[in-house]
């Protein structure tokens, strides 16, 4: 990329025709991500009507600063009401949700805006220096590659996310059970549709999330339950970004892995930013030195999970301006906005009009550093929501909720999917079975179905042949192995278990005891 | 509501073997050797050895506590009363919610949920109305979400 390139990008988007739609973009997508129920997806397809109006990079800059902004601020109600605003922060939602009630919501909000902004800028530049690079290295991933990759992150979802990790598989088994609602991948007939017209289109995953995670939550507080929960802190006065750059210097390896990973996962078509958050959780968990400390909120895995979620979302836009493949739902809808203001995404926009793909990759710089700035006011006016008598707050959200799933297709089924799905999800948690893997299994269910159909019809039904390629047998031996461990760890506790019952039950009796200790 | 893993693990068998049958009734598309039935019935599968292995551990565990407990519920009235009128009223507007309209429904769920949940009656008459109105006119004519106004149709 030439420097002239660069200056003639630069000089596009500092003008007040791109600068003010970013933002306006960034205070919108505060607003969205900030309500609990409404997602960065939904934000996005809610602009799209606005973009009729406007230039190409005017259009796709509102986009790219709404998206940043509404994932960053769905940490907000994750944090302070375990209301995760969108999938990704899902992944971490638990930890940030455990800070606060520590008294620690100044530095969770301030963590998940200072890594984000972080993970984003540097996700920008490694966009902006190796997209093209990147892109093709991933182009040449096959069925097989993106079959483990996709195995890969619904297992370390379901494991870290539950102490069970048998309940944890029931919850990602189940969640992939109905993301086979809908038309089959492969042969386009319906499955699992009862004669219901609109489960032909499939169970749309937005209002299963607002219900599952928004609704239960909201049932949950009803219930005596919520004596069993410490009083939700007083939060003080907040400083924003206090500590961070000590956070920086204490966790740097996380930061760079969230990055990178993010980035590197972003970059994969059709997997989106999405995963890396929970990867990259998980992943943080594996590598750390206290990872006893996980879920009881230590600020480790966030600062890396929120680190890759922003990265993700730069490198998702790799596949999609460079080959026109959408990385998640957020740069479908880009690449439509692009579409039908006659710019093709593609080789052929680099190669012809480089301007303009480096015009949109450097407002993802303005929009993340805007993220420090209206940051700060969140940050500072967030803590407010705690202050909010529950009384006012709970019927805000419940009605927020309704809205959101209606608005998703504008559909009242969706509000049913929320009721009943808001309903599964109280009496899945109230039995130890975590949600998060239920939502990645139904995001990422088709991606997993249509590369395993693919790659079985590849190997004709050989399961060797999955492990044929390098990358891909290093992938699926990675899987087979945390698979077994999983399985051997929830096996010898439960021996543990039954030995130490058997040497309660008959302390005294040495034939028991001995027969209780043996193998 | 708390189940025990002694009926969830048997229950979740029963579903994955249900899953199993259902997927075996999917047609067949000729020439398709892996077609629409093979993932439910990886899925099925999954739930039945899943299942078995919660019901196992029910089974083994130490405390063997009621197969079902709803002591949880064992709350004031107005609490009983917030939850029901959630779940009901809610469902309750799906079907009202083209001939009431969003501003009425939404002021009425409202305002009587923060009522139940102790708010002061001047809270109620500012906050409803005012946020109510608030989510309507911004969905409506922001985000352009065709939410009815029913009655109020005229003045909105």
């Amino acid at each position: 990329m030439s420097y002239e390139t660069l200056e003639q990008a630069l000089a596009m988007v500092m003008v007040p025709g791109v600068l003010v739609p970013i933002l306006a973009g960034a205070v919108y997508g505060l607003f969205i991500g900030a309500l609990p129920g409404l997602t960065a997806t939904m934000a996005t397809a809610l602009l799209v009507p606005l973009t009729f109006y406007m230039e190409p990079l005017a259009a796709i800059a509102l986009i790219v600063s709404s998206t940043a902004m509404a994932i960053t601020a769905g940490d907000i109600p994750g944090a302070l009401l375990r209301i995760p605003g969108t999938p990704a922060s899902a992944a971490y939602t638990e930890e940030a949700y455990q800070m606060t009630r520590t008294g620690k919501s100044g530095q969770v909000l301030s963590i998940g805006f200072f890594f984000s902004a972080t993970g984003g800028l540097i996700g920008a530049t490694i966009l902006l220096i190796t997209g093209p690079a990147l892109a093709r290295i991933s182009l040449n991933f096959s069925s097989f590659e993106f079959f483990w990759l996709a195995l890969l992150g619904l297992m370390t979802c379901a494991l870290v996310s539950s102490n069970d990790p048998a309940k944890g598989a029931v919850s990602l088994v189940f969640g992939l059970l109905i993301s086979t609602v809908g038309l089959d991948v492969t042969t386009g007939q319906p499955r699992f549709t009862f004669g219901i017209l609109e489960l032909t289109g499939g169970v749309s995953f937005i209002p299963v999330m607002i219900g599952m995670f928004a609704f239960s939550e909201l049932l949950r507080g009803f219930s005596a339950l919520e004596r069993e929960q410490p009083p939700a802190p007083k939060v003080g006065d907040v400083k924003p970004y206090r500590g961070m750059f000590r956070l920086l210097a204490t966790y740097p390896w996380s930061v760079v892995r969230g990055t990178s990973l993010g980035s590197a996962i972003g970059a994969l078509p059709g997997v989106g930013g999405d995963l890396a958050a929970w990867i990259a959780y998980g992943m943080s968990k594996r590598f750390s030195k206290t990872p006893e400390k996980y879920g009881t909120g230590h600020p480790e895995g966030l600062i890396e999970a929120t680190s890759s979620n922003n990265a993700g979302l730069s490198s998702a836009w790799i596949p999609a301006l460079v080959f026109g493949i959408p990385g998640d739902a957020v740069t479908a809808i880009a690449v439509g906005v692009l579409f039908m203001k006659g710019v093709s995404p593609g080789p052929r926009l680099f190669a012809e009009n480089p301007t303009m793909p480096t015009a949109i990759i450097m407002t993802f710089f303005v929009a993340n550093l805007l993220l420090f700035p209206l940051g700060y006011f969140a940050i500072k006016a967030a803590r407010h929501v705690l202050s909010v008598p529950r009384a006012v707050i709970v019927p805000m959200i419940l009605l927020c909720c309704f809205v959101g799933s209606y608005a998703v297709n504008n559909t009242l089924f969706d509000v049913w999917t929320m009721l009943i799905a808001g309903v599964i999800g109280y009496l899945m948690e109230r039995n130890g079975f975590p949600i998060a893997p239920v939502i990645l299994g139904l995001v990422l269910g088709p991606v997993l179905e249509r590369n395993f159909i693919m790659s079985m019809q590849i190997s004709r039904g050989n399961l060797l042949g999955f492990f044929e390629r390098p990358v891909a047998c290093g992938l699926g031996v990675l899987v087979c192995a945390i698979l077994s461990l999983a399985i051997y760890r929830t096996w010898s506790r439960r021996r543990k278990r039954i030995r130490e019952r058997l040497g309660m039950e008959h302390p005294i009796d040495p034939a028991h005891s001995t027969k209780g200790n043996s193998p | 509501m708390k189940i025990s893993e002694r009926l969830t693990g048997p229950c979740l068998v029963a579903f994955g073997a249900g899953v199993i049958a259902a997927a075996t009734q999917l047609p067949q598309v000729p020439g398709v050797r892996f077609g629409a039935d093979l993932m439910p019935e990886i899925t099925g599968v999954a739930l039945i050895i899943l299942g078995a292995a919660i019901g196992w551990a029910g089974w083994t565990k130490p405390s063997q506590d009621r197969v079902v407990d709803v002591s949880e519920w064992d709350v004031v009235w107005r609490k009983k009363a917030a939850a029901l009128w959630s779940v009901g009223a809610l469902i309750a507007s799906t079907f009202l919610f083209q001939s009431v309209g969003f501003p009425l429904l939404g002021l009425a769920f409202m305002a009587t949920l923060m009522a139940l949940m102790g708010a002061r009656p001047l809270t109620v008459a500012v906050v409803a109305p005012v946020f109510v109105l608030a989510l309507f006119l911004g969905f409506t004519k922001i985000m352009h979400v065709e939410l009815p106004a029913g009655p109020l149709g005229g003045l909105l």
